[in-house]
């Protein structure tokens, strides 16, 4: 017994709504739904972009007048492995989380956790001073505290009138 | 071997249970609130519960948990080998 490939006839000039038209438009969401269930959702292009392999540690941050916070989960990891890097409106949270399993030469049966590179770049909500941050890690959780920018304080411009 | 994120926990706030076969994983998470007001907000706030059946076989007397920089490890070693035993036929 044979089987018969299902034929699309692309090209036998059939009207759109056509089975033609279904299989494309199948065709189309499956790529969609494949673009997008195979990455997590925080890598979405309108959040950031990682690459394969890397994963991105939830970021909560919080303002008042003078200090910016930020804290991230990075369980698991060493403080050794972790950059933190700060420009004047963005802050740079990298490194790697390490398998201690992997290196003792034993399989994982079942796996949720991320494991490998990671980095995140936040944009801070005004300028801060680079001079001015202070990172502390303690028990899976990393605290930033940045000092915001004097020059970023609202001031008031005066409004020059012609003589 | 278990090993469970469980990022801003306190080890005395960590019950590790194992009942009937089941192995069960309570933590309770202090509050994380940031002063200031929020900018973003990605991770959960709330303890951790979390069970998985093992079954037979494992030796619940010996179990290890160690929670070091918010990552829990829950070591159950199995029991020795029970069955199938051969059994030596003597002759009379």
């Amino acid at each position: 017994m044979s089987l018969i490939p299902f034929r699309t006839k692309r090209s036998s000039g059939m009207e759109p709504g056509s089975l033609a038209t279904l299989a494309d438009f199948r065709n189309e969401m499956n790529r969609l739904f494949e673009g997008f269930f195979s990455r997590p959702l925080a890598a979405a292009p309108w959040f950031e972009t990682i690459e394969p392999g890397q994963w991105l540690p939830a970021v909560d941050m919080a303002e008042n007048d003078t200090r910016i916070h930020v804290r991230a989960e990075l369980p698991g990891i060493d403080p050794k492995d972790v950059d933190v890097s700060v420009s004047e409106d963005r802050l740079v949270i990298s490194g790697e989380k390490r398998s201690e399993k992997e290196s003792s030469g034993e399989g994982w049966s079942h796996r949720e956790s991320h494991c490998g590179s990671f980095s995140r770049a936040i944009p801070l909500p005004e300028p801060v001073d680079p001079a001015r941050v202070t990172a502390r890690y303690d028990k899976g959780v990393l605290t930033v505290e940045l000092t915001k920018s004097p020059a970023s304080a609202s001031r008031k411009v005066p409004v020059q009138t012609k003589a | 071997m278990f090993v469970a994120d469980i990022p801003g926990a306190r080890a005395d706030g960590i019950d590790v249970t194992f009942d009937d076969g089941v192995l069960s994983v309570v933590a309770a998470v202090p509050a994380r609130e940031l002063p200031g007001r929020a900018v973003r907000q990605e991770y959960g706030i709330g303890n951790y519960r979390r069970s998985f059946r093992l079954g037979d076989g494992f030796d619940g007397s010996a179990i290890s948990a160690d929670y070091r920089r918010g990552m829990l490890t829950i070591r159950v070693p199995r029991l020795a080998a029970v069955w199938p035993r051969k059994v030596e036929v003597r002759a009379g």
